[in-house]
């Protein structure tokens, strides 16, 4: 057993429950969407970017540039509603938005656990 | 390569502890501000929203502190604020100083030194030379080297500060340089061993080992590649040879062969030392006694020496002369006295010590003042003693090492045009010094040319139409009477054949190499006329040849 490999896996898998669970539920229904789920999903999919960082196989860049991907799109969705927050009224319309980013950030992440596991597999150690 | 890259990778993983901490150590207060209930001054209950909170944990970790914002905070609220700042303010110390201690790394700082020395190579973007060692005579190459401009160079050297004092030159056109060993495979490929445009790899080191070392892995990396190496000692330039090493800088043979043929003929001694970069004027100090000769020197230098004097019967002492010796012999006088100094013709100082060299000299012509001296420079820097000495004859090893490896790049012909006239007899080269001198003058440039679309475009598509000969080219180009100052001493065709000294009348043809002797305006003339078609056409035909031809005309011929 490779604790690096138990820790980075741990953060790569979480990152992608909590982005699913954040988006999980109607797209324009407020109230199925948390906003400290999508807090906790910013801040993991962080530290599992930094955990892909100094990884020099091929895999390992792959995972690091879907990392990125996934940590531009959350970042995205949580700017934009601050700002309609700050700006004016949170409408259904404009949350639609939010989530739909947050999804596009659910794609990256199972293509990262979909690598994740699949290299996982290859090793013959 | 690999150990830069990984010295890369190693600081990302290094990173990730700082980094981590920096990340939770902000999340976590920023969740517990947004959780707990503050109160405006009108008394309402209100929460602070993730903006709010990372704004406030944000200049609390930076030590900044705006205060309490929106609101005066509640006692709960504080109680966070104060756990925020003993947990944010020490993790962010904490990153940021191993942060910059990493960014301060040595292997990390060099690693991004090689890349970008890397990055420099990759985009010289024209034929190279890669030079290991910048000593003095590495020095005077790249000068020489530079004022042609055939082609770019790259320099590696151990010695921080020979790099230093190289980036502090401003060489233009601008010289990579890299701290590192040569001697090392990935120093060499990162220097672009590689690479189809890196020619020539000269390696300056006095160690032969390492240069042997260099030329071994240079031949592996890259088999077309020409490999130069300068080499001390007899068995170094054997072994040089034999792993594929295409030219030998040997400074004490090239020496011998100056006084070999000084012995012979002063004027082929002239020609082969302006060739090697004198001028060509044969003055009193040319011409050497036939007298006796004292040589003070040891090992090699005076075995090579020796077999010169031999081999043109000449009748010498040999005094070997190293340090102790030099300390222990009561004078100088007595040791040369015993030699007979008083009917000696000539003295070759040829230690590898300047001060002992000065001084065998400066007591030699105290006891006998009409003594002919021919001293050996080891360093550059001593030239003004030397010459305030009046010395006849000054052979500065550093200076020979550049120029003959300087002579095998940019003008290989060099090589052929001495070993042909060689062949010839006295008047042959009276003959030539003389056509040279009053053609040209007595510094004559020597140039190597070749025939092709690059270095002489109009002349190259001349040629494959038309015939023309170097008479038409230089003999009165602009009908004024003026011939250019141009002497041709060699030309080489494609096929490797040799003309020594061609006449007017000799035919060129493409892709041959030309050796000429001529002045810095003659050769603007030249290069104007081999490289602009109207120009070419005016000095063969003589008349202006029309720009714009009209169709039916074209029809009508």
């Amino acid at each position: 057993m490779n604790s690096e490999k138990v820790i980075s896996g741990f953060f790569i898998i979480f990152s992608l429950t909590l982005n699913f669970g954040f988006v999980y539920g109607d797209f324009d229904v407020i109230a199925y969407h948390s906003v400290y789920e999508l807090f906790a999903a910013i801040t993991v999919n962080i530290i599992a970017t930094i955990m892909k960082l100094g990884d020099k196989t091929q895999t390992g860049s792959v995972l690091l540039a879907t990392s990125f991907v996934a940590d531009l799109q959350l970042i995205a969705a949580a700017l934009f509603w601050g700002i309609v927050n700050m700006t004016s009224i949170m409408t259904p319309e404009l949350f639609t938005i939010v989530v739909s980013l947050a999804v596009g950030a659910l794609i990256a992440n199972i293509i990262s656990v979909v690598l994740f596991v699949g290299e996982t597999l290859l090793l013959k150690r | 390569m690999q150990n830069n890259e990984s010295s890369i990778w190693l600081f990302l993983r290094k990173m990730r502890a700082p980094l981590i901490v920096l990340n939770l150590a902000h999340a976590f207060p920023v969740l517990l501000l947004t959780l707990v209930s503050g109160i405006t001054p009108e008394g309402k209950p209100y929460y602070l929203s993730f903006f709010d909170a990372m704004y406030v944990v944000g200049y609390t970790a930076t030590t900044i502190g705006f205060g309490e914002i929106p609101y005066a905070f509640t006692y709960t609220q504080r109680m966070i604020v104060l756990f925020t700042m003993y947990l944010t303010v020490p993790a962010w110390l904490y990153a940021l100083g191993s942060i910059i201690a990493l960014v301060q790394d040595k292997t990390f700082i060099y690693a991004l030194k090689m890349n970008a020395f890397r990055r420099k190579v990759r985009h010289l973007g024209q034929d190279f030379i890669i030079l290991c060692g910048y000593t003095d005579a590495g020095k005077l190459l790249i000068d020489k080297l530079n004022r042609d401009n055939l082609y770019r160079i790259v320099v590696i050297d151990k010695n921080f500060e020979k790099i230093e004092s190289l980036n502090s030159e401003l060489y233009l056109p601008s010289i990579p340089a890299i701290v590192a060993d040569a001697s090392m495979t990935d120093v060499l490929i990162s220097s672009g061993i590689q690479s189809p445009r890196c020619k020539f790899i000269v390696t300056l080191f006095d160690d032969d080992q390492l240069n042997l070392k260099i030329s071994v892995r240079g031949r592996i990396l890259n088999e077309n590649i020409k490999i130069i190496a300068k080499s001390g000692l007899k068995q170094g330039r054997e072994n040089l040879i034999n792993i594929g090493v295409n030219h030998v800088i040997d400074a004490f043979s090239i020496i011998a062969k100056r006084i070999d043929f000084a012995l012979q003929s002063p004027y082929l001694f002239n020609l082969l030392s302006w060739v090697q970069g004198g001028n060509l004027h044969v003055s009193k100090s040319d011409i050497l006694p036939t007298g006796k000769y004292i040589v003070c020197s040891r090992g090699r230098f005076g075995k090579t020496i020796q077999n010169t004097l031999d081999r043109n019967s000449i009748n010498y002492t040999y005094l070997d002369i190293n340090k102790d010796t030099h300390e222990k012999v009561s004078s100088d006088q007595e040791f040369f006295m015993q030699a007979d100094i008083m009917n000696a013709s000539c003295i070759i100082a040829g230690t590898n010590d300047d001060a002992i060299n000065l001084s065998i000299v400066a007591t030699a012509r105290a006891l006998n003042p009409n003594i002919f001296a021919i001293v050996r420079e080891n360093e550059i820097e001593e030239r003004s003693l030397f010459s305030n000495l009046r010395v006849d004859k000054i052979f500065v090893l550093d200076q020979i090492t550049a120029l003959d490896g300087y002579n095998y790049i940019d003008r290989p012909m060099t090589y052929q045009f001495i070993d042909e006239i060689a062949k010839y007899s006295k008047d042959m080269f009276i003959d030539t010094l003389l056509r040279i001198t009053k053609r040209v003058n007595k510094r004559p440039a020597l140039i190597e040319m070749e025939i092709s679309e690059q270095k002489m475009y109009a002349l190259s598509n001349y040629l494959k139409e038309t015939s023309v000969t170097i008479g038409q080219l230089l003999e009165n180009p602009y009908r004024d009477g003026e011939d250019l100052e141009i002497v041709m001493l060699g030309l080489k065709r494609a096929d490797g054949e040799f003309i020594l000294l061609p006449d007017d009348k000799t035919l060129l043809k493409e892709s041959d190499h030309l050796l000429f002797a001529t002045t810095q305006a003659s050769l603007e003339y030249f290069k104007t006329i081999v490289n602009h078609y109207y120009e070419l056409c005016y000095v063969i035909d003589g008349v202006e040849k029309s720009r714009f031809s009209l169709p039916w005309r074209d029809k009508n011929n």
